[in-house]
Order: structure tokens, then C-alpha cells, then sequence
């Protein structure tokens, strides 16, 4: 018998679990209804934003019509045996095969790299001349090429380097970008080496780093509904969900539009949707929002007619649900990360275009008794 | 080890068929779990289901079924094989004093048990699977007395309780959301039964006091809204079954019984359920060729008490068999089989559900004995 009745239970899970065909269910007199709406957005708007890129991926260089990004690196060196130093050399790891010709000059004012942006040092201090306060004399000028840039620092400014800078700051002399490998990569990250007179030589790491961006030579129409990366574009959209009863389970709920791509340096531009925390009719761009992402996807602006599709049934269904304790106060849609290389995408306002949210959901089921 | 093992399994992993048509009414009326009378077309009013059932009662006596059973149903050319496992009936009988008994036992009366598959909804990959566990159980007390060794008569009380918990499961590709519907039933059931026995003819018969079910619902939807309850006051009426049995011949004996349940009159909130009046018949025939080793075959005829989703009676056909063995100072043990055919039109289809039962009944008779002490040693 204890031989036989594992097999018996075998057997049972076998008939149970292997065919799921639809024998039956038409006896079940109500069916729960499904429902399926597509809502377009109740109030939406935008806003631009200087963020802080220090946690990126790179270091980006570079200049163009639109944007400029500048790059930041500091290095503890030490105050010791600088007359005895016979050369000093900024060394630097293209990613990117581009030639492009920048010129170093020390900061003057001091930064964090979490918080460092092109109107911000750090999260308490403006910079005196936005994108960033330095020296007005050159320490070094070079061209970013191949797979390494080596910078020869001029020797007459090295203790001001040293004593009263706060690290050196990239500006890009030519027209077009290029991204460096930064601090966290330990091989290929920036380093400067001093040479002593001696023959020895002494590497120094960064102790950050960063880089800054602008945007303010774009031309932007006020109304214009965007996203983008590196100056951030955020557009901010709300669905009135009235119209979903509190009992529905949200099946499905899909954001959709179909962006315009107005500028990207990169193949795949990726997008990511926030949730809310705070009314953005009262705190408009400072209204608080969920630093994770509900959803991200990925967009192909080469391709034309993508649709852009964002997964949130979680959220609509907590929404429709828990309207009290968890209230509806709209969506961001943001670059994700919005460190990424710069882009900017258009929403459209009106048309078939226009961003929409698709909920399919179903009403609960009745009971055997229910009449 | 192995004894335990059987034994475990004897009480514990009963295996009785769910319905598809589980989903209307109050599910599938159980017949009394007894492989004899499984074997004899299921004649209720011989079981110890009907307390006034042991006009001879020599000693204590317990039954208890392992009941092995698979069911396939058809619709639209689709096939599906289903099984489960769940507890059985147990009813054991006492002789007191003066032909006196009492009766105990634990059974189920209707089973809830079922589990569907909608089609793709829409154009979507979307699904509904459903699936339902629980049912109606009575926890009996009676009292028999036998009268002039021909007659008994016996009532039982039945504090019904029971349960079910219906799971809706939305599926894409794994579960999306689950609502669930859970409904706690009670109810007290008054059975009065009766038997008479004169030479080779017996006629029995019980009656069901007409029952006020509650049933207390909750519906907890996706797990985030807060449950919905309902309170439903269900009216049942009366049962009547009848038997005769009859021995013809030697060593054969025929079974013949009616169940009979005007149930058109039942109400939900004292709005009509929509239930139907119904009869079920049966025939059985129990020859013994070799002593104690008897064989039994059995037919039964009946529609359930519920429409099916067409609106059509559910209806019902059965053909049962089976033996039984003695079991040196234990008791014996009975086997029976039965294939069972539903049926019931929906629009535009018809649904059939082939159920195959196999039962295991243990029933254990007591030994009495009198013991004499001797002293001084």
C-alpha cells in the first residue's frame, strides 16, 4: 500500500494540473463583468530641471548647439615636495571614439559630486558664474583621442592647483561629445601622476567627480510637453479614475505615447514613470515624487511610429483601491536614469499620439446566493 | 508501520469526485459513504444515515470508507480528468440498554468541490481559473430503539457546518489577481427514520425536517479592498426516502428505494431559489454464492435538485458493484464500484461528467466478551 499510494498522488496531481481546457465553465451563471477604459490625461504639464550627474556611468565632454557638459574631477594631493616636481600629467580613457579638444583650469570654489550641477556646487551653494567657478588661467589644454589623453599640467600653477583649488575642471574647446570612464572604473579611471626629479613618480586617484550640463541655448516652447536626460525634462500627467469602481481588479493598465524625438546622442533612450507623492497643482516642480521608478522601458528613436508602452497595473490598482490612503496625485514621466547620455523627447498634447492609460479590469464575482 | 499507514489513510485521505456542476446550487448531494450500498445503487434509507435502521445491533459497530474516484467531463469536444483528496464519512452505532442504540457520526452531505477553466477571454490570453474546496457536514447524534425485534425507530439531530472558499484566480501566464469567496455554513437538521422487518421483507424510510441553512458570506477582493459580507437565510424542504428489500430467493437479496425531495419550495431570503422537485430511484441485487462473500449490483436513476446553466435538469444515471470480504475478528470489509453519467443541455452545448468511484469500507465490529476474575490469583 505505501508503494501504491504515491503513485495514486502522482496520478491525481497528473489529471488535475495538465489540462486546463474550458470543460464546464459556462455554469457559472455570472461571469464577472470585464471592463476595459482608455483615459487621456486630466491635467499634464512640464518642467526643466538642472540635476545633479555625479552619479553616472562616465564623465561626458562636449558641446553643441543645445547642450554643453562640462567635467569636474578632484584628487587629494598633498601640500609636500612641490618644487621638486618635474611634471605632472592629467591622464584620461576615452569611451567614445571622437576626437574633441578641451582645456583644464582649477576650481575655485569647492563641490559635491552628489550634488554638483550647472547652477550648483553643492546642495547648499550656487556657483558665483553657473557651470561651475575657476581660474581663469589654463592649466593644461589636450585632445581626447583613441583610448587614452595625456595632459601635460602646467607646472608654474601648481601649488595654486594644490593649495587652493578644488580639483580641475574640463571645458570643451570643439564642437561635438565625448565620454570619459570615471572614478569607479579602477583601472581606466582618471588619474594624475606627478614626476619628481628624482625618477619617481606618485599616481594620485579622484576623490570625485562629475560632470555638468546645459541646456539653455535650446530653443524650447514654453508649452512644450518633453522628457529628457542630463537637463532633465520631466512631464508631469494625471488620469482622473473616477470611473473605475473600487472593487475592479486592474488587469492591465498601460501608459502610452507616441514621443517625438527633438535630440539624442545615443541609440536607446530610456524612460521611467514616477509615481507622485505630493499635489503638483500646489508644489508644481518641487512636488515629491518616488525616487524608484513604477515602470521603465526602452525607446528606439530611430524607429518611427514607436509606441511607447509603461507597465503600472500595480499602481492603478492601489490607486483604484486604496483611493484614501494612497491618493492620486499623478504621474512623472522621466529620463531613467536621467544621467543618460542628452536626449529630448516631445509629447504631444492632442491626437492619437497623446499620451493615454489603458485599464483593462474585472468586477469581483458573485456568490451562489446572490440573486 | 504499514497498519498505520493504511490507517491514516483510511480516515484521512478519502477520495471523493468533485462536479462541474458543483458551481450551481449547493453543489452535489453525497450519498452516505458505505461501499455495500454504494454497491446496491445507493439505497439512503438502508444506510446508517437513517437512524431507525438497527432493528438487530449485537454489538458496536463502526464504518469508515476510503472512496477512490476520478471524474471526466465533456463539452464541445474538450476533455478534462479531475481528483481530490478530502476527509470521508465515519458512523459507528452503540447498543444501550434495553434494545435501545445510539447512533454517532460525521458526514457530508453536499460537496462544494470544483475546478474550472474559462476560455481566453476576448481576444486576450486572459483566463479565469477557478477553483472551489469545502462542502456541508453533519456531526450527528441519534437515538434508536428497536421494538419487538421487527421495528426501529430512531431520530438523529445534525448540527450542520461547513464551508467553502472559492478562489478566482485571474491568469496571464500566472496569477494577475485572486478574489476570493469564502461562505461558512450552519444549520440544525432533524432526521427521523424508521424499519420493519418481518421474514424476508423490510420496509424503511426516513424524514428531513425542512432546513434553515445560514450562510455567512465573505468576499475578499484582490486582497487590498476590505471584505464584503453577506448574510444568506436558505429554506429547505423536507426529504423523504423510502426502501423495501425483499429476498425472492436463497441467498439473494433485492433493494429497491426512493428519494424524494419537493425542493421547487426553497427559498434564499424567501425569494425563490429556483431549485426543482426531484426523485431519485434505485435497484439493487445482492447474491452470495459462497458465504460471507457476497456480490452486488446496482442501478440508479435520478435528476439533481439544481438546473444546470442551460436551465436544464442535471440528470443523473448510475450502475454499481461489488463484494465484501470478512475480516477475522475485526468485522469485514466491502468494496464497491460505481460509473456515473450526468448530463445537462447549455446553450449551444451539453455537458457530460463520467464519474468512477472505487470504495474501501472498514467496518469494524466489536468482540464482547465477558471477562471473569478470578481471585486469589
Amino acid at each position: 500500500m505505501s508503494r501504491i499510494l504515491p503513485w495514486i498522488q502522482v496520478l491525481i496531481l497528473l489529471l488535475t494540473r495538465c489540462n486546463t481546457l474550458p470543460v464546464g465553465f459556462d455554469q457559472i451563471k455570472e461571469v464577472p463583468v470585464n471592463g476595459f477604459v482608455e483615459l487621456v490625461p486630466d491635467s499634464l504639464d512640464c518642467y526643466s530641471k538642472y540635476v545633479s550627474l555625479g552619479y553616472a556611468d562616465y564623465l561626458l565632454l562636449g558641446k553643441d548647439d543645445d547642450y554643453e557638459s562640462r567635467i569636474l574631477i578632484k584628487f587629494p594631493l598633498k601640500d609636500s615636495a612641490l618644487d621638486s616636481v618635474s611634471s605632472v600629467r592629467l591622464i584620461l580613457h576615452p569611451v567614445d571614439s571622437v576626437r574633441l579638444r578641451f582645456v583644464c583650469h582649477p576650481c575655485s570654489v569647492d563641490w559635491n559630486t552628489g550634488a554638483v550641477s550647472w547652477l550648483l556646487a553643492d546642495s547648499a551653494t550656487r556657483w558665483f558664474h553657473p557651470g561651475g567657478d575657476f581660474w581663469e588661467f589654463v592649466l593644461g589644454e589636450g585632445e581626447l583621442a583613441k583610448e587614452s589623453t595625456v595632459v601635460e599640467l602646467n607646472l608654474s600653477f601648481l601649488s595654486v592647483l594644490v593649495q587652493n583649488s578644488f580639483g580641475i575642471i574640463l571645458l570643451p574647446a570643439d564642437t561635438g561629445f565625448c565620454a570619459v570612464t570615471n572614478m569607479t572604473d579602477s583601472k581606466l579611471g582618471p588619474r594624475l601622476i606627478f614626476t619628481y626629479r628624482s625618477g619617481k613618480e606618485r599616481t594620485f586617484y579622484p576623490s570625485g567627480d562629475a560632470h555638468i550640463v546645459d541646456s539653455s541655448k535650446s530653443q524650447i516652447n514654453p508649452g512644450d510637453l518633453l522628457v529628457g536626460s542630463s537637463f532633465a525634462f520631466r512631464t508631469y500627467l494625471k488620469f482622473n479614475l473616477d470611473s473605475i469602481p473600487a472593487t475592479a481588479t486592474v488587469v492591465r493598465a498601460e501608459l502610452l505615447f507616441k514621443p517625438q524625438p527633438l535630440y539624442f546622442r545615443s541609440d536607446t533612450l530610456r524612460l521611467g514613470v514616477h509615481r507622485l507623492t505630493e499635489a503638483y497643482p500646489l508644489r508644481t516642480r518641487y512636488a515629491g515624487y518616488e525616487e524608484i521608478a513604477n515602470a521603465t522601458t526602452s525607446f528606439l528613436p530611430g524607429k518611427d511610429d514607436t509606441i511607447v508602452k509603461l507597465e503600472i497595473s500595480r499602481l492603478v490598482q492601489k490607486w483604484v483601491s486604496q483611493s484614501d490612503s494612497f491618493p492620486n496625485y499623478g504621474l512623472l514621466l522621466t529620463a531613467e536614469p536621467e544621467w543618460q547620455k542628452p536626449f529630448r523627447l516631445k509629447l504631444l498634447r492632442s491626437g492619437t499620439a497623446e499620451p493615454r492609460l489603458k485599464i483593462y479590469y474585472v468586477l469581483p464575482p458573485s456568490d451562489r446566493f446572490s440573486r | 508501520m504499514r497498519k498505520i499507514y493504511l490507517l491514516i489513510g483510511v480516515f484521512l485521505t478519502g477520495v471523493s469526485a468533485q462536479s462541474f456542476f458543483n458551481l450551481n446550487g449547493l453543489g452535489e448531494i453525497t450519498p452516505p459513504a458505505d461501499a455495500r450500498y454504494m454497491a446496491l445503487g445507493n439505497p439512503f434509507s438502508f444506510t446508517y444515515a437513517n437512524p431507525g435502521n438497527f432493528v438487530e445491533l449485537k454489538s458496536t459497530s463502526v464504518k469508515t470508507s476510503l472512496t477512490g474516484s476520478g471524474i471526466i467531463g465533456q463539452q464541445n469536444h474538450n476533455q478534462r480528468a479531475l481528483g481530490e483528496v478530502k476527509p470521508s464519512a465515519v458512523y459507528a452505532a452503540v447498543p444501550v440498554f434495553n434494545y435501545s442504540r445510539i447512533v454517532l457520526s460525521v458526514d457530508t452531505r453536499f460537496n462544494q468541490d470544483f475546478d474550472v477553466w474559462s476560455e481566453s477571454l476576448a481576444d486576450t490570453t486572459w483566463r479565469y481559473h477557478i477553483v472551489s474546496r469545502g462542502g456541508i457536514y453533519g456531526l450527528n447524534i441519534g437515538l434508536v430503539q428497536s421494538l419487538l425485534n421487527h421495528i426501529c425507530v430512531g431520530v438523529q439531530f445534525g448540527q450542520l457546518l461547513g464551508g467553502s472558499r472559492e478562489n478566482w484566480h485571474y491568469w496571464a501566464e500566472g496569477n494577475i489577481a485572486t478574489d476570493t469567496i469564502e461562505i461558512n455554513y450552519t444549520a440544525r437538521n432533524f432526521r427521523l427514520g424508521s424499519s420493519i422487518r418481518f421474514a424476508v421483507f423490510s420496509l424503511c424510510g426516513t424524514y428531513d425536517l425542512p432546513l434553515n441553512l445560514t450562510a455567512n458570506r465573505f468576499m475578499h477582493i484582490h486582497g487590498v479592498t476590505t471584505d464584503s459580507l453577506a448574510t444568506y437565510h436558505l429554506h429547505i424542504p423536507s426529504i423523504i426516502t423510502f426502501g423495501f428489500s425483499a429476498v425472492p430467493y436463497r441467498k439473494t437479496e433485492i433493494y429497491t428505494a426512493l428519494e424524494i425531495r419537493n425542493w421547487a419550495g426553497a427559498s434564499i431570503n424567501n425569494s425563490a431559489a429556483g431549485y426543482r422537485n426531484t426523485c431519485r430511484g434505485s435497484i439493487g441485487l445482492e447474491y452470495e454464492p459462497i458465504p460471507a462473500h457476497p456480490f452486488r449490483l446496482g442501478y440508479s436513476i435520478g435528476n439533481w435538485y439544481c438546473s444546470g446553466a442551460g436551465e436544464e435538469p442535471i440528470l443523473e444515471t448510475g450502475v454499481h458493484f461489488g463484494t465484501g470480504f470478512p475480516l477475522p475478528k475485526f468485522g469485514a470489509v466491502d468494496v464497491a464500484g460505481e460509473i456515473i453519467r450526468r448530463t445537462s443541455r447549455t446553450p449551444g452545448s451539453r455537458l457530460e461528467e463520467i464519474i468512477g468511484r472505487l470504495n474501501l469500507t472498514l467496518a469494524y465490529e466489536e468482540v464482547w466478551s465477558k471477562r471473569t476474575r478470578r481471585w486469589g490469583y
